[in-house]
Order: C-alpha cells, then sequence, then structure tokens
C-alpha cells in the first residue's frame, strides 16, 4: 500500500514540473510549484505513517514525518506570499506577467 | 478505506492535470484549491488528523484566497485570447515522462510493497509537545522566516511616494 502513495506523489510532483515548465504565466508557475510541493509532503506523510515496523532508538514518538510536513506548510505560505508580492511589483512595472517581457537583465 | 483512497487519487490527478492544463490561469487556480482538498482528504486517511487540518486553514483558505486575489489584480480582459503555455510542451512532457520512470523504477525496486500501516492516534498532542521541546529552535526560526516575508511582501507592493496611485 505505501508505495501507492509514493507513485501518487511522484505523479503530483511530476505533473507540477510540467506546469512549470509550459507555462507563461507567472502565476500559472507559482500554482505548480504548489503542487511540487504537496507531492514531496504526501511522500512524507505518507513514510511517516507506515514506518512504525522500521521505528529507530530517537524517534520515539514517531512523528518527525508530520512535524517535517507542518514545517513545509509553513515555508509554502512564506514562499507564495513573498512570490505573489513579487508578482504585483513585475506587473505594475511592466503592465505583463508572462515570463518572456522579464528580460530585463538580458543584454 | 481502500475505497476512499482510490476515490481521492481519481479527484487528485483529474483536478492537477487540470491545473496545468485550462487556459485561464482563474480556473486553474480553482482546480489547484480541489488538489490541495483532495491532499487533505489523504492525510487524514493516513491518520494525520492535525495536519490536515493545517492543510485546509493554512493552503485552501489562506495561500489559495491570496492566488485568487492576485489573479483577479493582474488580470486584463485580452489575457483570456493568449496562449497560456509556450511551445515547447512535448519537450516537457518527455523530461516529466522520463523523471516518472526514474522515479516509479527505484519506487518499485525498493522494497516497501511490505510495509503496514500503523494504527491512527491523535496526533495533536504529541506534536505541540515535540514542537515545543525538540523542535524548538526551527519553531522559532519559522516565525522569524514568516515575520521576514510579511515585511517583505509589504515592502515589495507598496507604493513609493512621489509615485501616483493605481
Amino acid at each position: 500500500m505505501l508505495h501507492h502513495y509514493l507513485i501518487l506523489g511522484a505523479l503530483l510532483f511530476v505533473i507540477g514540473i510540467y506546469g512549470v515548465l509550459t507555462r507563461r504565466n507567472i502565476l500559472g508557475i507559482l500554482i505548480s510549484l504548489e503542487l511540487m510541493f504537496n507531492g514531496a509532503m504526501v511522500n512524507l506523510v505518507a513514510f511517516n505513517s507506515f514506518s512504525s515496523g522500521a521505528k529507530t532508538v530517537e524517534a520515539a514518538s514517531g512523528l518527525h514525518g508530520q512535524i517535517f510536513a507542518l514545517f513545509i506548510i509553513m515555508v509554502a505560505a512564506a514562499e507564495a506570499v513573498v512570490g505573489l508580492a513579487l508578482v504585483l511589483a513585475v506587473y505594475r512595472n511592466l503592465r505583463a506577467i508572462y515570463v518572456e517581457k522579464l528580460n530585463l537583465l538580458k543584454w | 478505506m481502500v475505497v476512499f483512497f482510490w476515490i481521492l487519487v481519481v479527484i487528485i490527478l483529474a483536478s492537477s492535470l487540470l491545473v496545468v492544463t485550462l487556459k485561464n490561469v482563474m480556473h486553474s487556480a480553482l482546480m489547484l484549491g480541489m488538489a490541495l482538498l483532495g491532499v487533505a482528504g489523504l492525510f487524514l486517511l493516513l491518520g494525520a488528523d492535525f495536519l490536515a487540518g493545517a492543510q485546509v486553514i493554512v493552503y485552501v483558505s489562506g495561500v489559495l484566497i491570496l492566488m485568487l486575489f492576485v489573479v483577479m489584480l493582474t488580470h486584463r480582459l485580452y489575457d483570456r485570447t493568449l496562449a497560456q503555455t509556450n511551445e515547447r510542451k512535448l519537450l516537457a512532457f518527455v523530461l516529466c515522462l522520463v523523471i516518472f520512470g526514474m522515479l516509479y523504477q527505484s519506487i518499485v525496486q525498493s522494497g516497501f510493497q511490505g510495509w503496514e500501516l500503523k494504527e491512527p492516534e491523535t496526533t495533536m498532542h504529541t506534536i505541540g509537545k515535540e514542537l515545543l521541546s525538540n523542535y524548538v529552535i526551527p519553531f522559532e526560526v519559522a516565525s522569524v522566516l514568516l515575520l521576514s516575508a510579511m515585511v517583505g511582501a509589504i515592502l515589495f507592493t507598496r507604493s513609493e511616494p512621489g509615485e501616483g496611485e493605481d
């Protein structure tokens, strides 16, 4: 059963990569990034919930995977806030949010 | 249990495929909400009750609403007529297929099939204790990170004093 969860996480991650590679819109790229975060989180929680058989000495409470996923949620929220603020700043300067317009640094 | 798992898999995969293929960014943001709710249901199936709640509260009602706001703020009417994807779709698809093939190979060969789901327990008590004992330093660093993200967001989005409102 664990490998079903792992394959689902891998699929979410790969779909996210596809979105990041093909979208022109910066917002579309950010949305696909959230999918990739979720793929990683599914993996962590699945390993945590299945790993009672492989309990190590240090994992006394056995919830380290879930706490790690909690930190991922936190970091994803911070990333989304800063990313969306950047999108708004880009939109105010360029009047467009398509990635090929962001060529100010191109010589 | 197994039936619920497959229903959630169908929901998550269908909505995440729609996220990357729909033409309107507004619709794909809404579909992202669907996928996030599906992942929260998956957490419930795995016995992670606190994490499912945090997913719904932080992701679906925090990050997603913020994204919908920005989509509406940066939307122009003729955006709907423009192509939302670039012309390297095929290359990206092949690359994703290769990455997924590698991941699938390593998952199948790794011998995780025999692992059993452990008994579900209430996780909130343990998570609270762990966060304030073993993980207290990452917890405090997280608060600093959130504060700096907030300050950064305000700094990026406020208009300059001389600049007109827009």
